[in-house]
């Protein structure tokens, strides 16, 4: 299972654009994942009875700690300014272009200054 | 008295190896670091928690620049200012975190080390917070500090090569350090760039790793496609991960 399908990248649950066929339940998965970013305590509930109901407790506590580590690891890369590796650059183009990546501020590639 | 970290009374069962990685996250917070006292560390974890109601914060976050809006932060006066604004702002606009204000708020009065410790207590705690948030416990209370001093004692081979402050890079990592940099591992590289980011102060790194080991995926899942320890599947995990991610700007 993959956001990719003969080689187009899937990318609207990232973007929260839209549903994608592709990740069984991605729907609940990343409005869960949106709420614990930004929600209210109100909507971040909704979002996890969502998650609940479709896919269970265990998958609940995996999502709340993936979210988790990535809202803390977020700031530890921005806080400390790393390059992402250059080898990482021809193998990442395609989403990158997909989701406008390079426009981020936070866009920093090993050798390229910034 | 203050409780102990425990998900015992939690609706949802929580896995043993996250309510391990959590209690040694909290004992690391409260226990004196490298460069700050224990008492440092768990007012950085308050003041983290404080930055939700700092209306300097919000203004700024609204603002096109977080640059042009000056103005003294709502703050539970525990700390310098310096140590204030750095854990406002990662907290809370940490996508707008350019390299000149850091460089700005570097000095003798806040070296680059202490920079890097306090980077790693904002994370430990947001992270163990953020956790209790999404699966809709309350949040722990806060250690009590433990008495004594800060090791003092920093890597060698520290260089600045890539990131805005020194990391160190497993060909110079001590055998503790190296603990972080997965080897042998199929392909894996050994030292992706956000393994590297606290390891100016290896204790941040060590500690911070096994969180991430705990809830995120284990090395040896990350880089071996049939190995997943997780109930979901691992496109739903970097699913998550993801939009985490792209809410909060970050690139890397």
């Amino acid at each position: 299972m993959s956001l990719q399908d003969e080689g187009s990248p899937d990318l609207g649950l990232v973007t929260g654009a839209g549903p994608s066929p592709y990740i069984f339940d991605g729907d609940v998965f990343a409005g869960f994942a949106e709420q614990i970013v930004v929600g209210t305590t109100v909507e971040l509930d909704a979002a996890r009875q969502a998650l609940l109901d479709r896919c269970g407790p265990r998958a609940v506590v995996d999502a709340a700690a993936v979210a988790a580590l990535f809202n803390a690891i977020n700031r530890v890369a921005d806080a400390i300014g790393i390059q992402v590796e250059s080898s990482k650059f021809d193998r990442t183009g395609d989403f990158r272009t997909a989701l406008d990546l390079d426009s981020f501020q936070t866009a920093r590639f090993e050798g390229a200054g910034g | 008295m203050k409780m102990a970290v425990s998900y015992a009374n939690s609706a949802l069962a929580v896995r043993a190896d996250i309510e391990t990685a959590h209690k040694a996250a909290w004992g690391h917070i409260a226990a004196p670091g490298t460069w700050l006292d224990g008492e440092t560390r768990v007012a950085i974890a308050a003041e983290t928690r404080n930055v939700a109601a700092c209306a300097l914060c919000a203004e700024r976050k609204a603002s096109l620049s977080p640059y042009t809006v000056e103005g003294e932060h709502d703050h539970l006066g525990a700390l310098p200012e310096n140590y204030v604004e750095l854990i406002h702002r990662i907290v809370s606009d940490p996508a707008r975190i350019a390299e000149r204000w850091v460089r700005s708020m570097l000095g003798d009065d806040l070296p680059d080390t202490h920079y890097v410790e306090i980077v790693g207590v904002v994370a430990h705690s947001i992270c163990v917070d953020t956790f209790c948030d999404g699966i809709g416990v309350a949040r722990h209370d806060l250690p009590e500090s433990v008495p004594g001093e800060p090791a003092r004692v920093g890597p060698d081979g520290a260089a600045e090569d890539i990131s805005w402050l020194p990391t160190v890079g497993p060909e110079a990592a001590s055998d503790d350090l190296k603990k972080i940099y997965p080897g042998n591992i199929g392909d894996a590289p050994t030292a992706p760039h956000v393994r590297r980011a606290m390891s100016l102060v290896p204790a941040e790194a060590q500690s911070f790793f096994a969180l991430n080991d705990a809830q995120y995926l284990p090395p040896e899942a990350m880089w071996q496609v049939d190995v997943n320890p997780r109930a979901i599947e691992k496109a739903q995990v970097e699913l998550v991960a993801s939009r985490v991610s792209a809410l909060n700007g970050c690139f890397y």
